[in-house]
């Protein structure tokens, strides 16, 4: 069932009282299996780069900075692939191909008004296709379904906030290639040794989530957005999606270039969970530099005022003994008269920290981003507050073999048009068990521990949802 | 748990070599012959050899050069797991087997899986290039893509920096070539059976082959499941006829499968009957 179907609130209780009273106890897991693709290519389990997917481990972080091989082995596992020069063909379509359905079996919301109940699964389907052409040239292709989506209307300058629910099929956030300017290669010497060891500089090209080298990446939630919800009448916004904070627009009535309204939870700029530019990074020892240039904001293909949006980013990773490791990373983000407030073209400059620590089973990981938009009109620069703030922490840990507990605490000090912005505290506790590694069951509670309003940001106390996460 | 190599009893062996004897084909008399024998071969006499490298060369000795070449590529890839000591404790180690076996290999341990060496011995050089080469189903990838060179690099540098001992570079284990009489057949598989029960592997792996215990633990005290035996990926020590032998006689050093090399002294073509069995159990 899609776009929020709306069922009475003793079906979803009931619904919450089946999954954690009766399906969860029952379902025994099963033993750790090779999954989707990359799994199946290199026979392995999915633990081998994942914490839980999707998000990765240190040695997952080392395969996707290699342009999805194993570093140093180019292609690890040429047994299962084809090679015609230095083409490779892959022989079964399984080792490139994989599928991700997500979504919320039930949700609750209460403490605001008007109290919801909704049933929105699958709310994402996405399907993957990734591997490598050469030793240098790798894919990524994603496709995605995507319902209760939430978009944009255009405005007419006065107008700074109507929205619509769709459903979605077409490019997923991801779609590009990437090459290795520099591979290894067999030949040897002591020269090679001389000087840190240098992974890349890769270049990607396409569709892009370019804070996938971020110390935390937008893409690879554990806790999964809870969709927001939009008058279907009047456009107006109910409630915003619940996503990370950090990587979020924060301004209410800021508009893209093309002048659509941008939710305030959108994740936008380097934190975009996919946009068209280009990007290379580099590994120099513990060091990983990035540069890149991305496609107006949210314009998807179109770019209004042809300029683009430059970023920089470097990362030092640490650690690598006594189960521990870690990252910080530290960003700026140029967006070059990339967004619209009222009639006006505005520059978007954001900036801003991630850090994260692996210790044992256990995984905290944040970020703190801030945003200032210059270029307002005198008119609009009075009432608008042109400056913001979005802090996103969380914690994972490993209770059991099959079981993940996650605290998430979000914050966000809202800019935009003073008379409608609100800002934001919610605290989110998730458990989720894991079936299979590729399967999960989940119940999570998103805590408004901020005012309760009726504003979109504001307007509910609890926001509990039980869900689907399947990989394949 | 005893992780040492187990002797069946004599009165066992007795009944089981009276039961070879009974189904027997002529193939002891053959064995000298089709045997293998490492221990104090030299390498000009060297017979075929299971472990050899796959160009079919001897494997070379370690020198400084492959050391500095292993440590290049250890540093950028193996380490995640195995960490930068070579004490198993990389970042990403714990969470392949969060609360359960397996665990990347502590190599300063001089506890090794995989070996055609003896219980309790190190592994062969050839040991350690193997599992790098092939990988280990489920857990570790294959690093074929590195070359026999780059390979021989790896095993050099954690032989070098972690075990820090000399490798043996012979065995007293026999290894019975799997040709001729000791090929598959199903009377082969049937008194496979039989041994599976005689030397007690139903005790870990069940009735049925899927590995029926549950309170199993490793030397590292870690949660360990015996291996499913009717399903062949589950095979960590490699799937082929050879591999599920060499596993068979060199237990698996670490875990509760003792190896049954001194059982099967001097009837060591008798294991063939118990990797027929195994293989019988997953139709192959």
């Amino acid at each position: 069932m899609q776009n929020g179907l709306k069922v009475n609130t003793l079906t979803i209780h009931l619904i919450f009282f089946i999954m954690t009273g009766f399906i969860i106890p029952v379902f025994q897991p099963a033993s750790v299996e090779a999954i989707p693709a990359f799994a199946r290519k290199y026979d392995m389990s999915c633990t081998s780069c994942h914490t839980k997917p999707p998000r990765l481990n240190a040695f997952g972080e080392a395969f996707h900075m290699a342009g999805y091989q194993i570093p140093q082995t180019q292609e690890g596992e040429l047994r299962k692939k084809r090679q015609i020069g230095r083409i490779h063909s892959e022989t079964e379509l399984m080792n490139i191909f994989a599928m991700r359905t997500t979504g919320n079996i039930a949700e609750s919301v209460s403490g605001g008004k008007p109290p919801e109940s909704n049933i929105a699964f699958p709310r994402e389907i996405e399907l993957y296709f990734a591997g490598s052409f050469t030793n240098n040239i790798s894919y990524f292709f994603n496709l995605s379904h995507e319902s209760r989506r939430i978009s944009g209307l255009a405005s007419d300058g006065h107008n700074h906030g109507h929205f619509e629910e769709t459903s979605e099929f077409g490019l997923g956030k991801e779609f590009f290639l990437m090459f290795n300017l520099r591979p290894s290669d067999s030949e040897f010497s002591h020269k090679k040794m001389k000087g840190p060891m240098v992974m890349g500089p890769m270049i990607m090209v396409g569709k892009i989530d370019p804070s996938t080298n971020f110390s935390y990446s937008s893409n690879r939630q554990l806790i999964l957005d809870s969709p927001g919800q939009v008058n279907r009448e009047s456009g107006q916004m109910q409630r915003f999606t619940l996503s990370p904070y950090a990587f979020s627009a924060k301004f209410f009535g800021v508009q893209t270039g093309e002048g659509k309204a941008i939710e305030v939870t959108k994740a936008v700029l380097y934190n975009t969970t996919g946009s068209y530019g280009i990007d290379s990074h580099a590994m120099i020892g513990g060091l990983m530099l990035q540069a890149g240039l991305m496609q107006g904001i949210l314009t998807n293909g179109s770019d209004v005022n042809e300029k683009k949006d430059p970023y920089l980013m470097a990362r030092i990773n640490f650690g690598g003994t006594h189960y521990f490791s870690g990252s910080v990373s530290g960003l700026v983000n140029w967006g070059n008269d990339t967004a619209r407030v009222g009639t006006q073209l505005v520059d978007w400059f954001r900036y801003g920290f991630a850090g994260n620590i692996k210790y044992k089973l256990l995984d905290i990981y944040g970020a703190i981003i801030w945003d200032t938009l210059s270029g307002l009109s005198a008119s609009d620069a009075a009432q608008f507050d042109d400056s913001a703030m979005g802090l996103t922490i969380e914690g994972d840990f490993l209770l059991t073999d099959y079981d993940l507990i996650s605290l998430r605490y979000d914050h966000m000090d809202a800019g935009g048009y003073r008379h409608e912005k609100a800002d934001g505290r919610v605290i989110t506790l998730q458990l989720r068990r894991y079936f299979r590694d590729n399967f999960a069951l989940f119940l999570k509670d998103s805590i408004n521990v901020g005012r309760v309003s009726r504003n979109p940001l504001q307007n509910y106390r609890h926001l509990i949802a039980a869900g689907i996460d399947f990989d394949f | 748990m005893n992780f040492k190599s187990k002797k069946i009893d004599y009165s066992l062996a007795l009944i089981l070599t009276a039961s070879i004897f009974m189904t027997t084909d002529g193939r002891t008399q053959e064995m000298d012959h089709s045997t293998m024998e490492e221990h104090g071969s030299s390498p000009s006499e060297k017979k075929p050899l299971m472990e050899t490298p796959v160009n079919g060369e001897v494997v070379k000795p370690i020198d400084d050069m492959a050391v500095m070449r292993g440590e290049m590529i250890y540093k950028m890839s193996c380490f995640l797991c195995h960490g930068k000591n070579g004490e198993g404790d990389g970042p990403a180690s714990r969470f392949i087997g969060p609360y359960s076996h397996p665990r990347p290999n502590r190599f300063t341990s001089g506890v090794f899986k995989f070996r055609s060496t003896e219980s309790g011995e190190l592994p062969m050089l050839k040991d350690l290039m193997r599992t790098i080469r092939e990988g280990i189903p489920g857990y570790m990838p294959s690093f074929r893509n590195l070359g026999e060179d780059g390979i021989h690099a790896v095993a050099s540098y954690i032989a070098k920096a972690f075990i820090r001992e000399e490798l043996p570079t012979s065995t007293t284990i026999k290894y019975v070539k799997h040709v001729g009489p000791y090929t598959y057949s199903a009377k082969s598989a049937w008194r496979g059976g039989i041994l599976y029960n005689i030397m007690k592997c139903n005790e870990c792996h069940g009735a049925d082959g899927k590995g029926g215990r549950t309170d199993l633990k490793d030397e590292r005290k870690i949660l360990i499941h015996p291996v499913d035996l009717t399903r062949q990926e589950t095979f960590g020590n490699g799937t082929r006829h050879e591999d599920i032998y060499r596993t068979i006689m060199t237990g698996l050093d670490g875990t509760p499968m003792p190896g049954y090399n001194d059982a099967f002294r001097g009837e060591e073509d008798s294991a063939w009957d118990l990797v027929h069995f195994i293989l019988s159990l997953q139709g192959r």
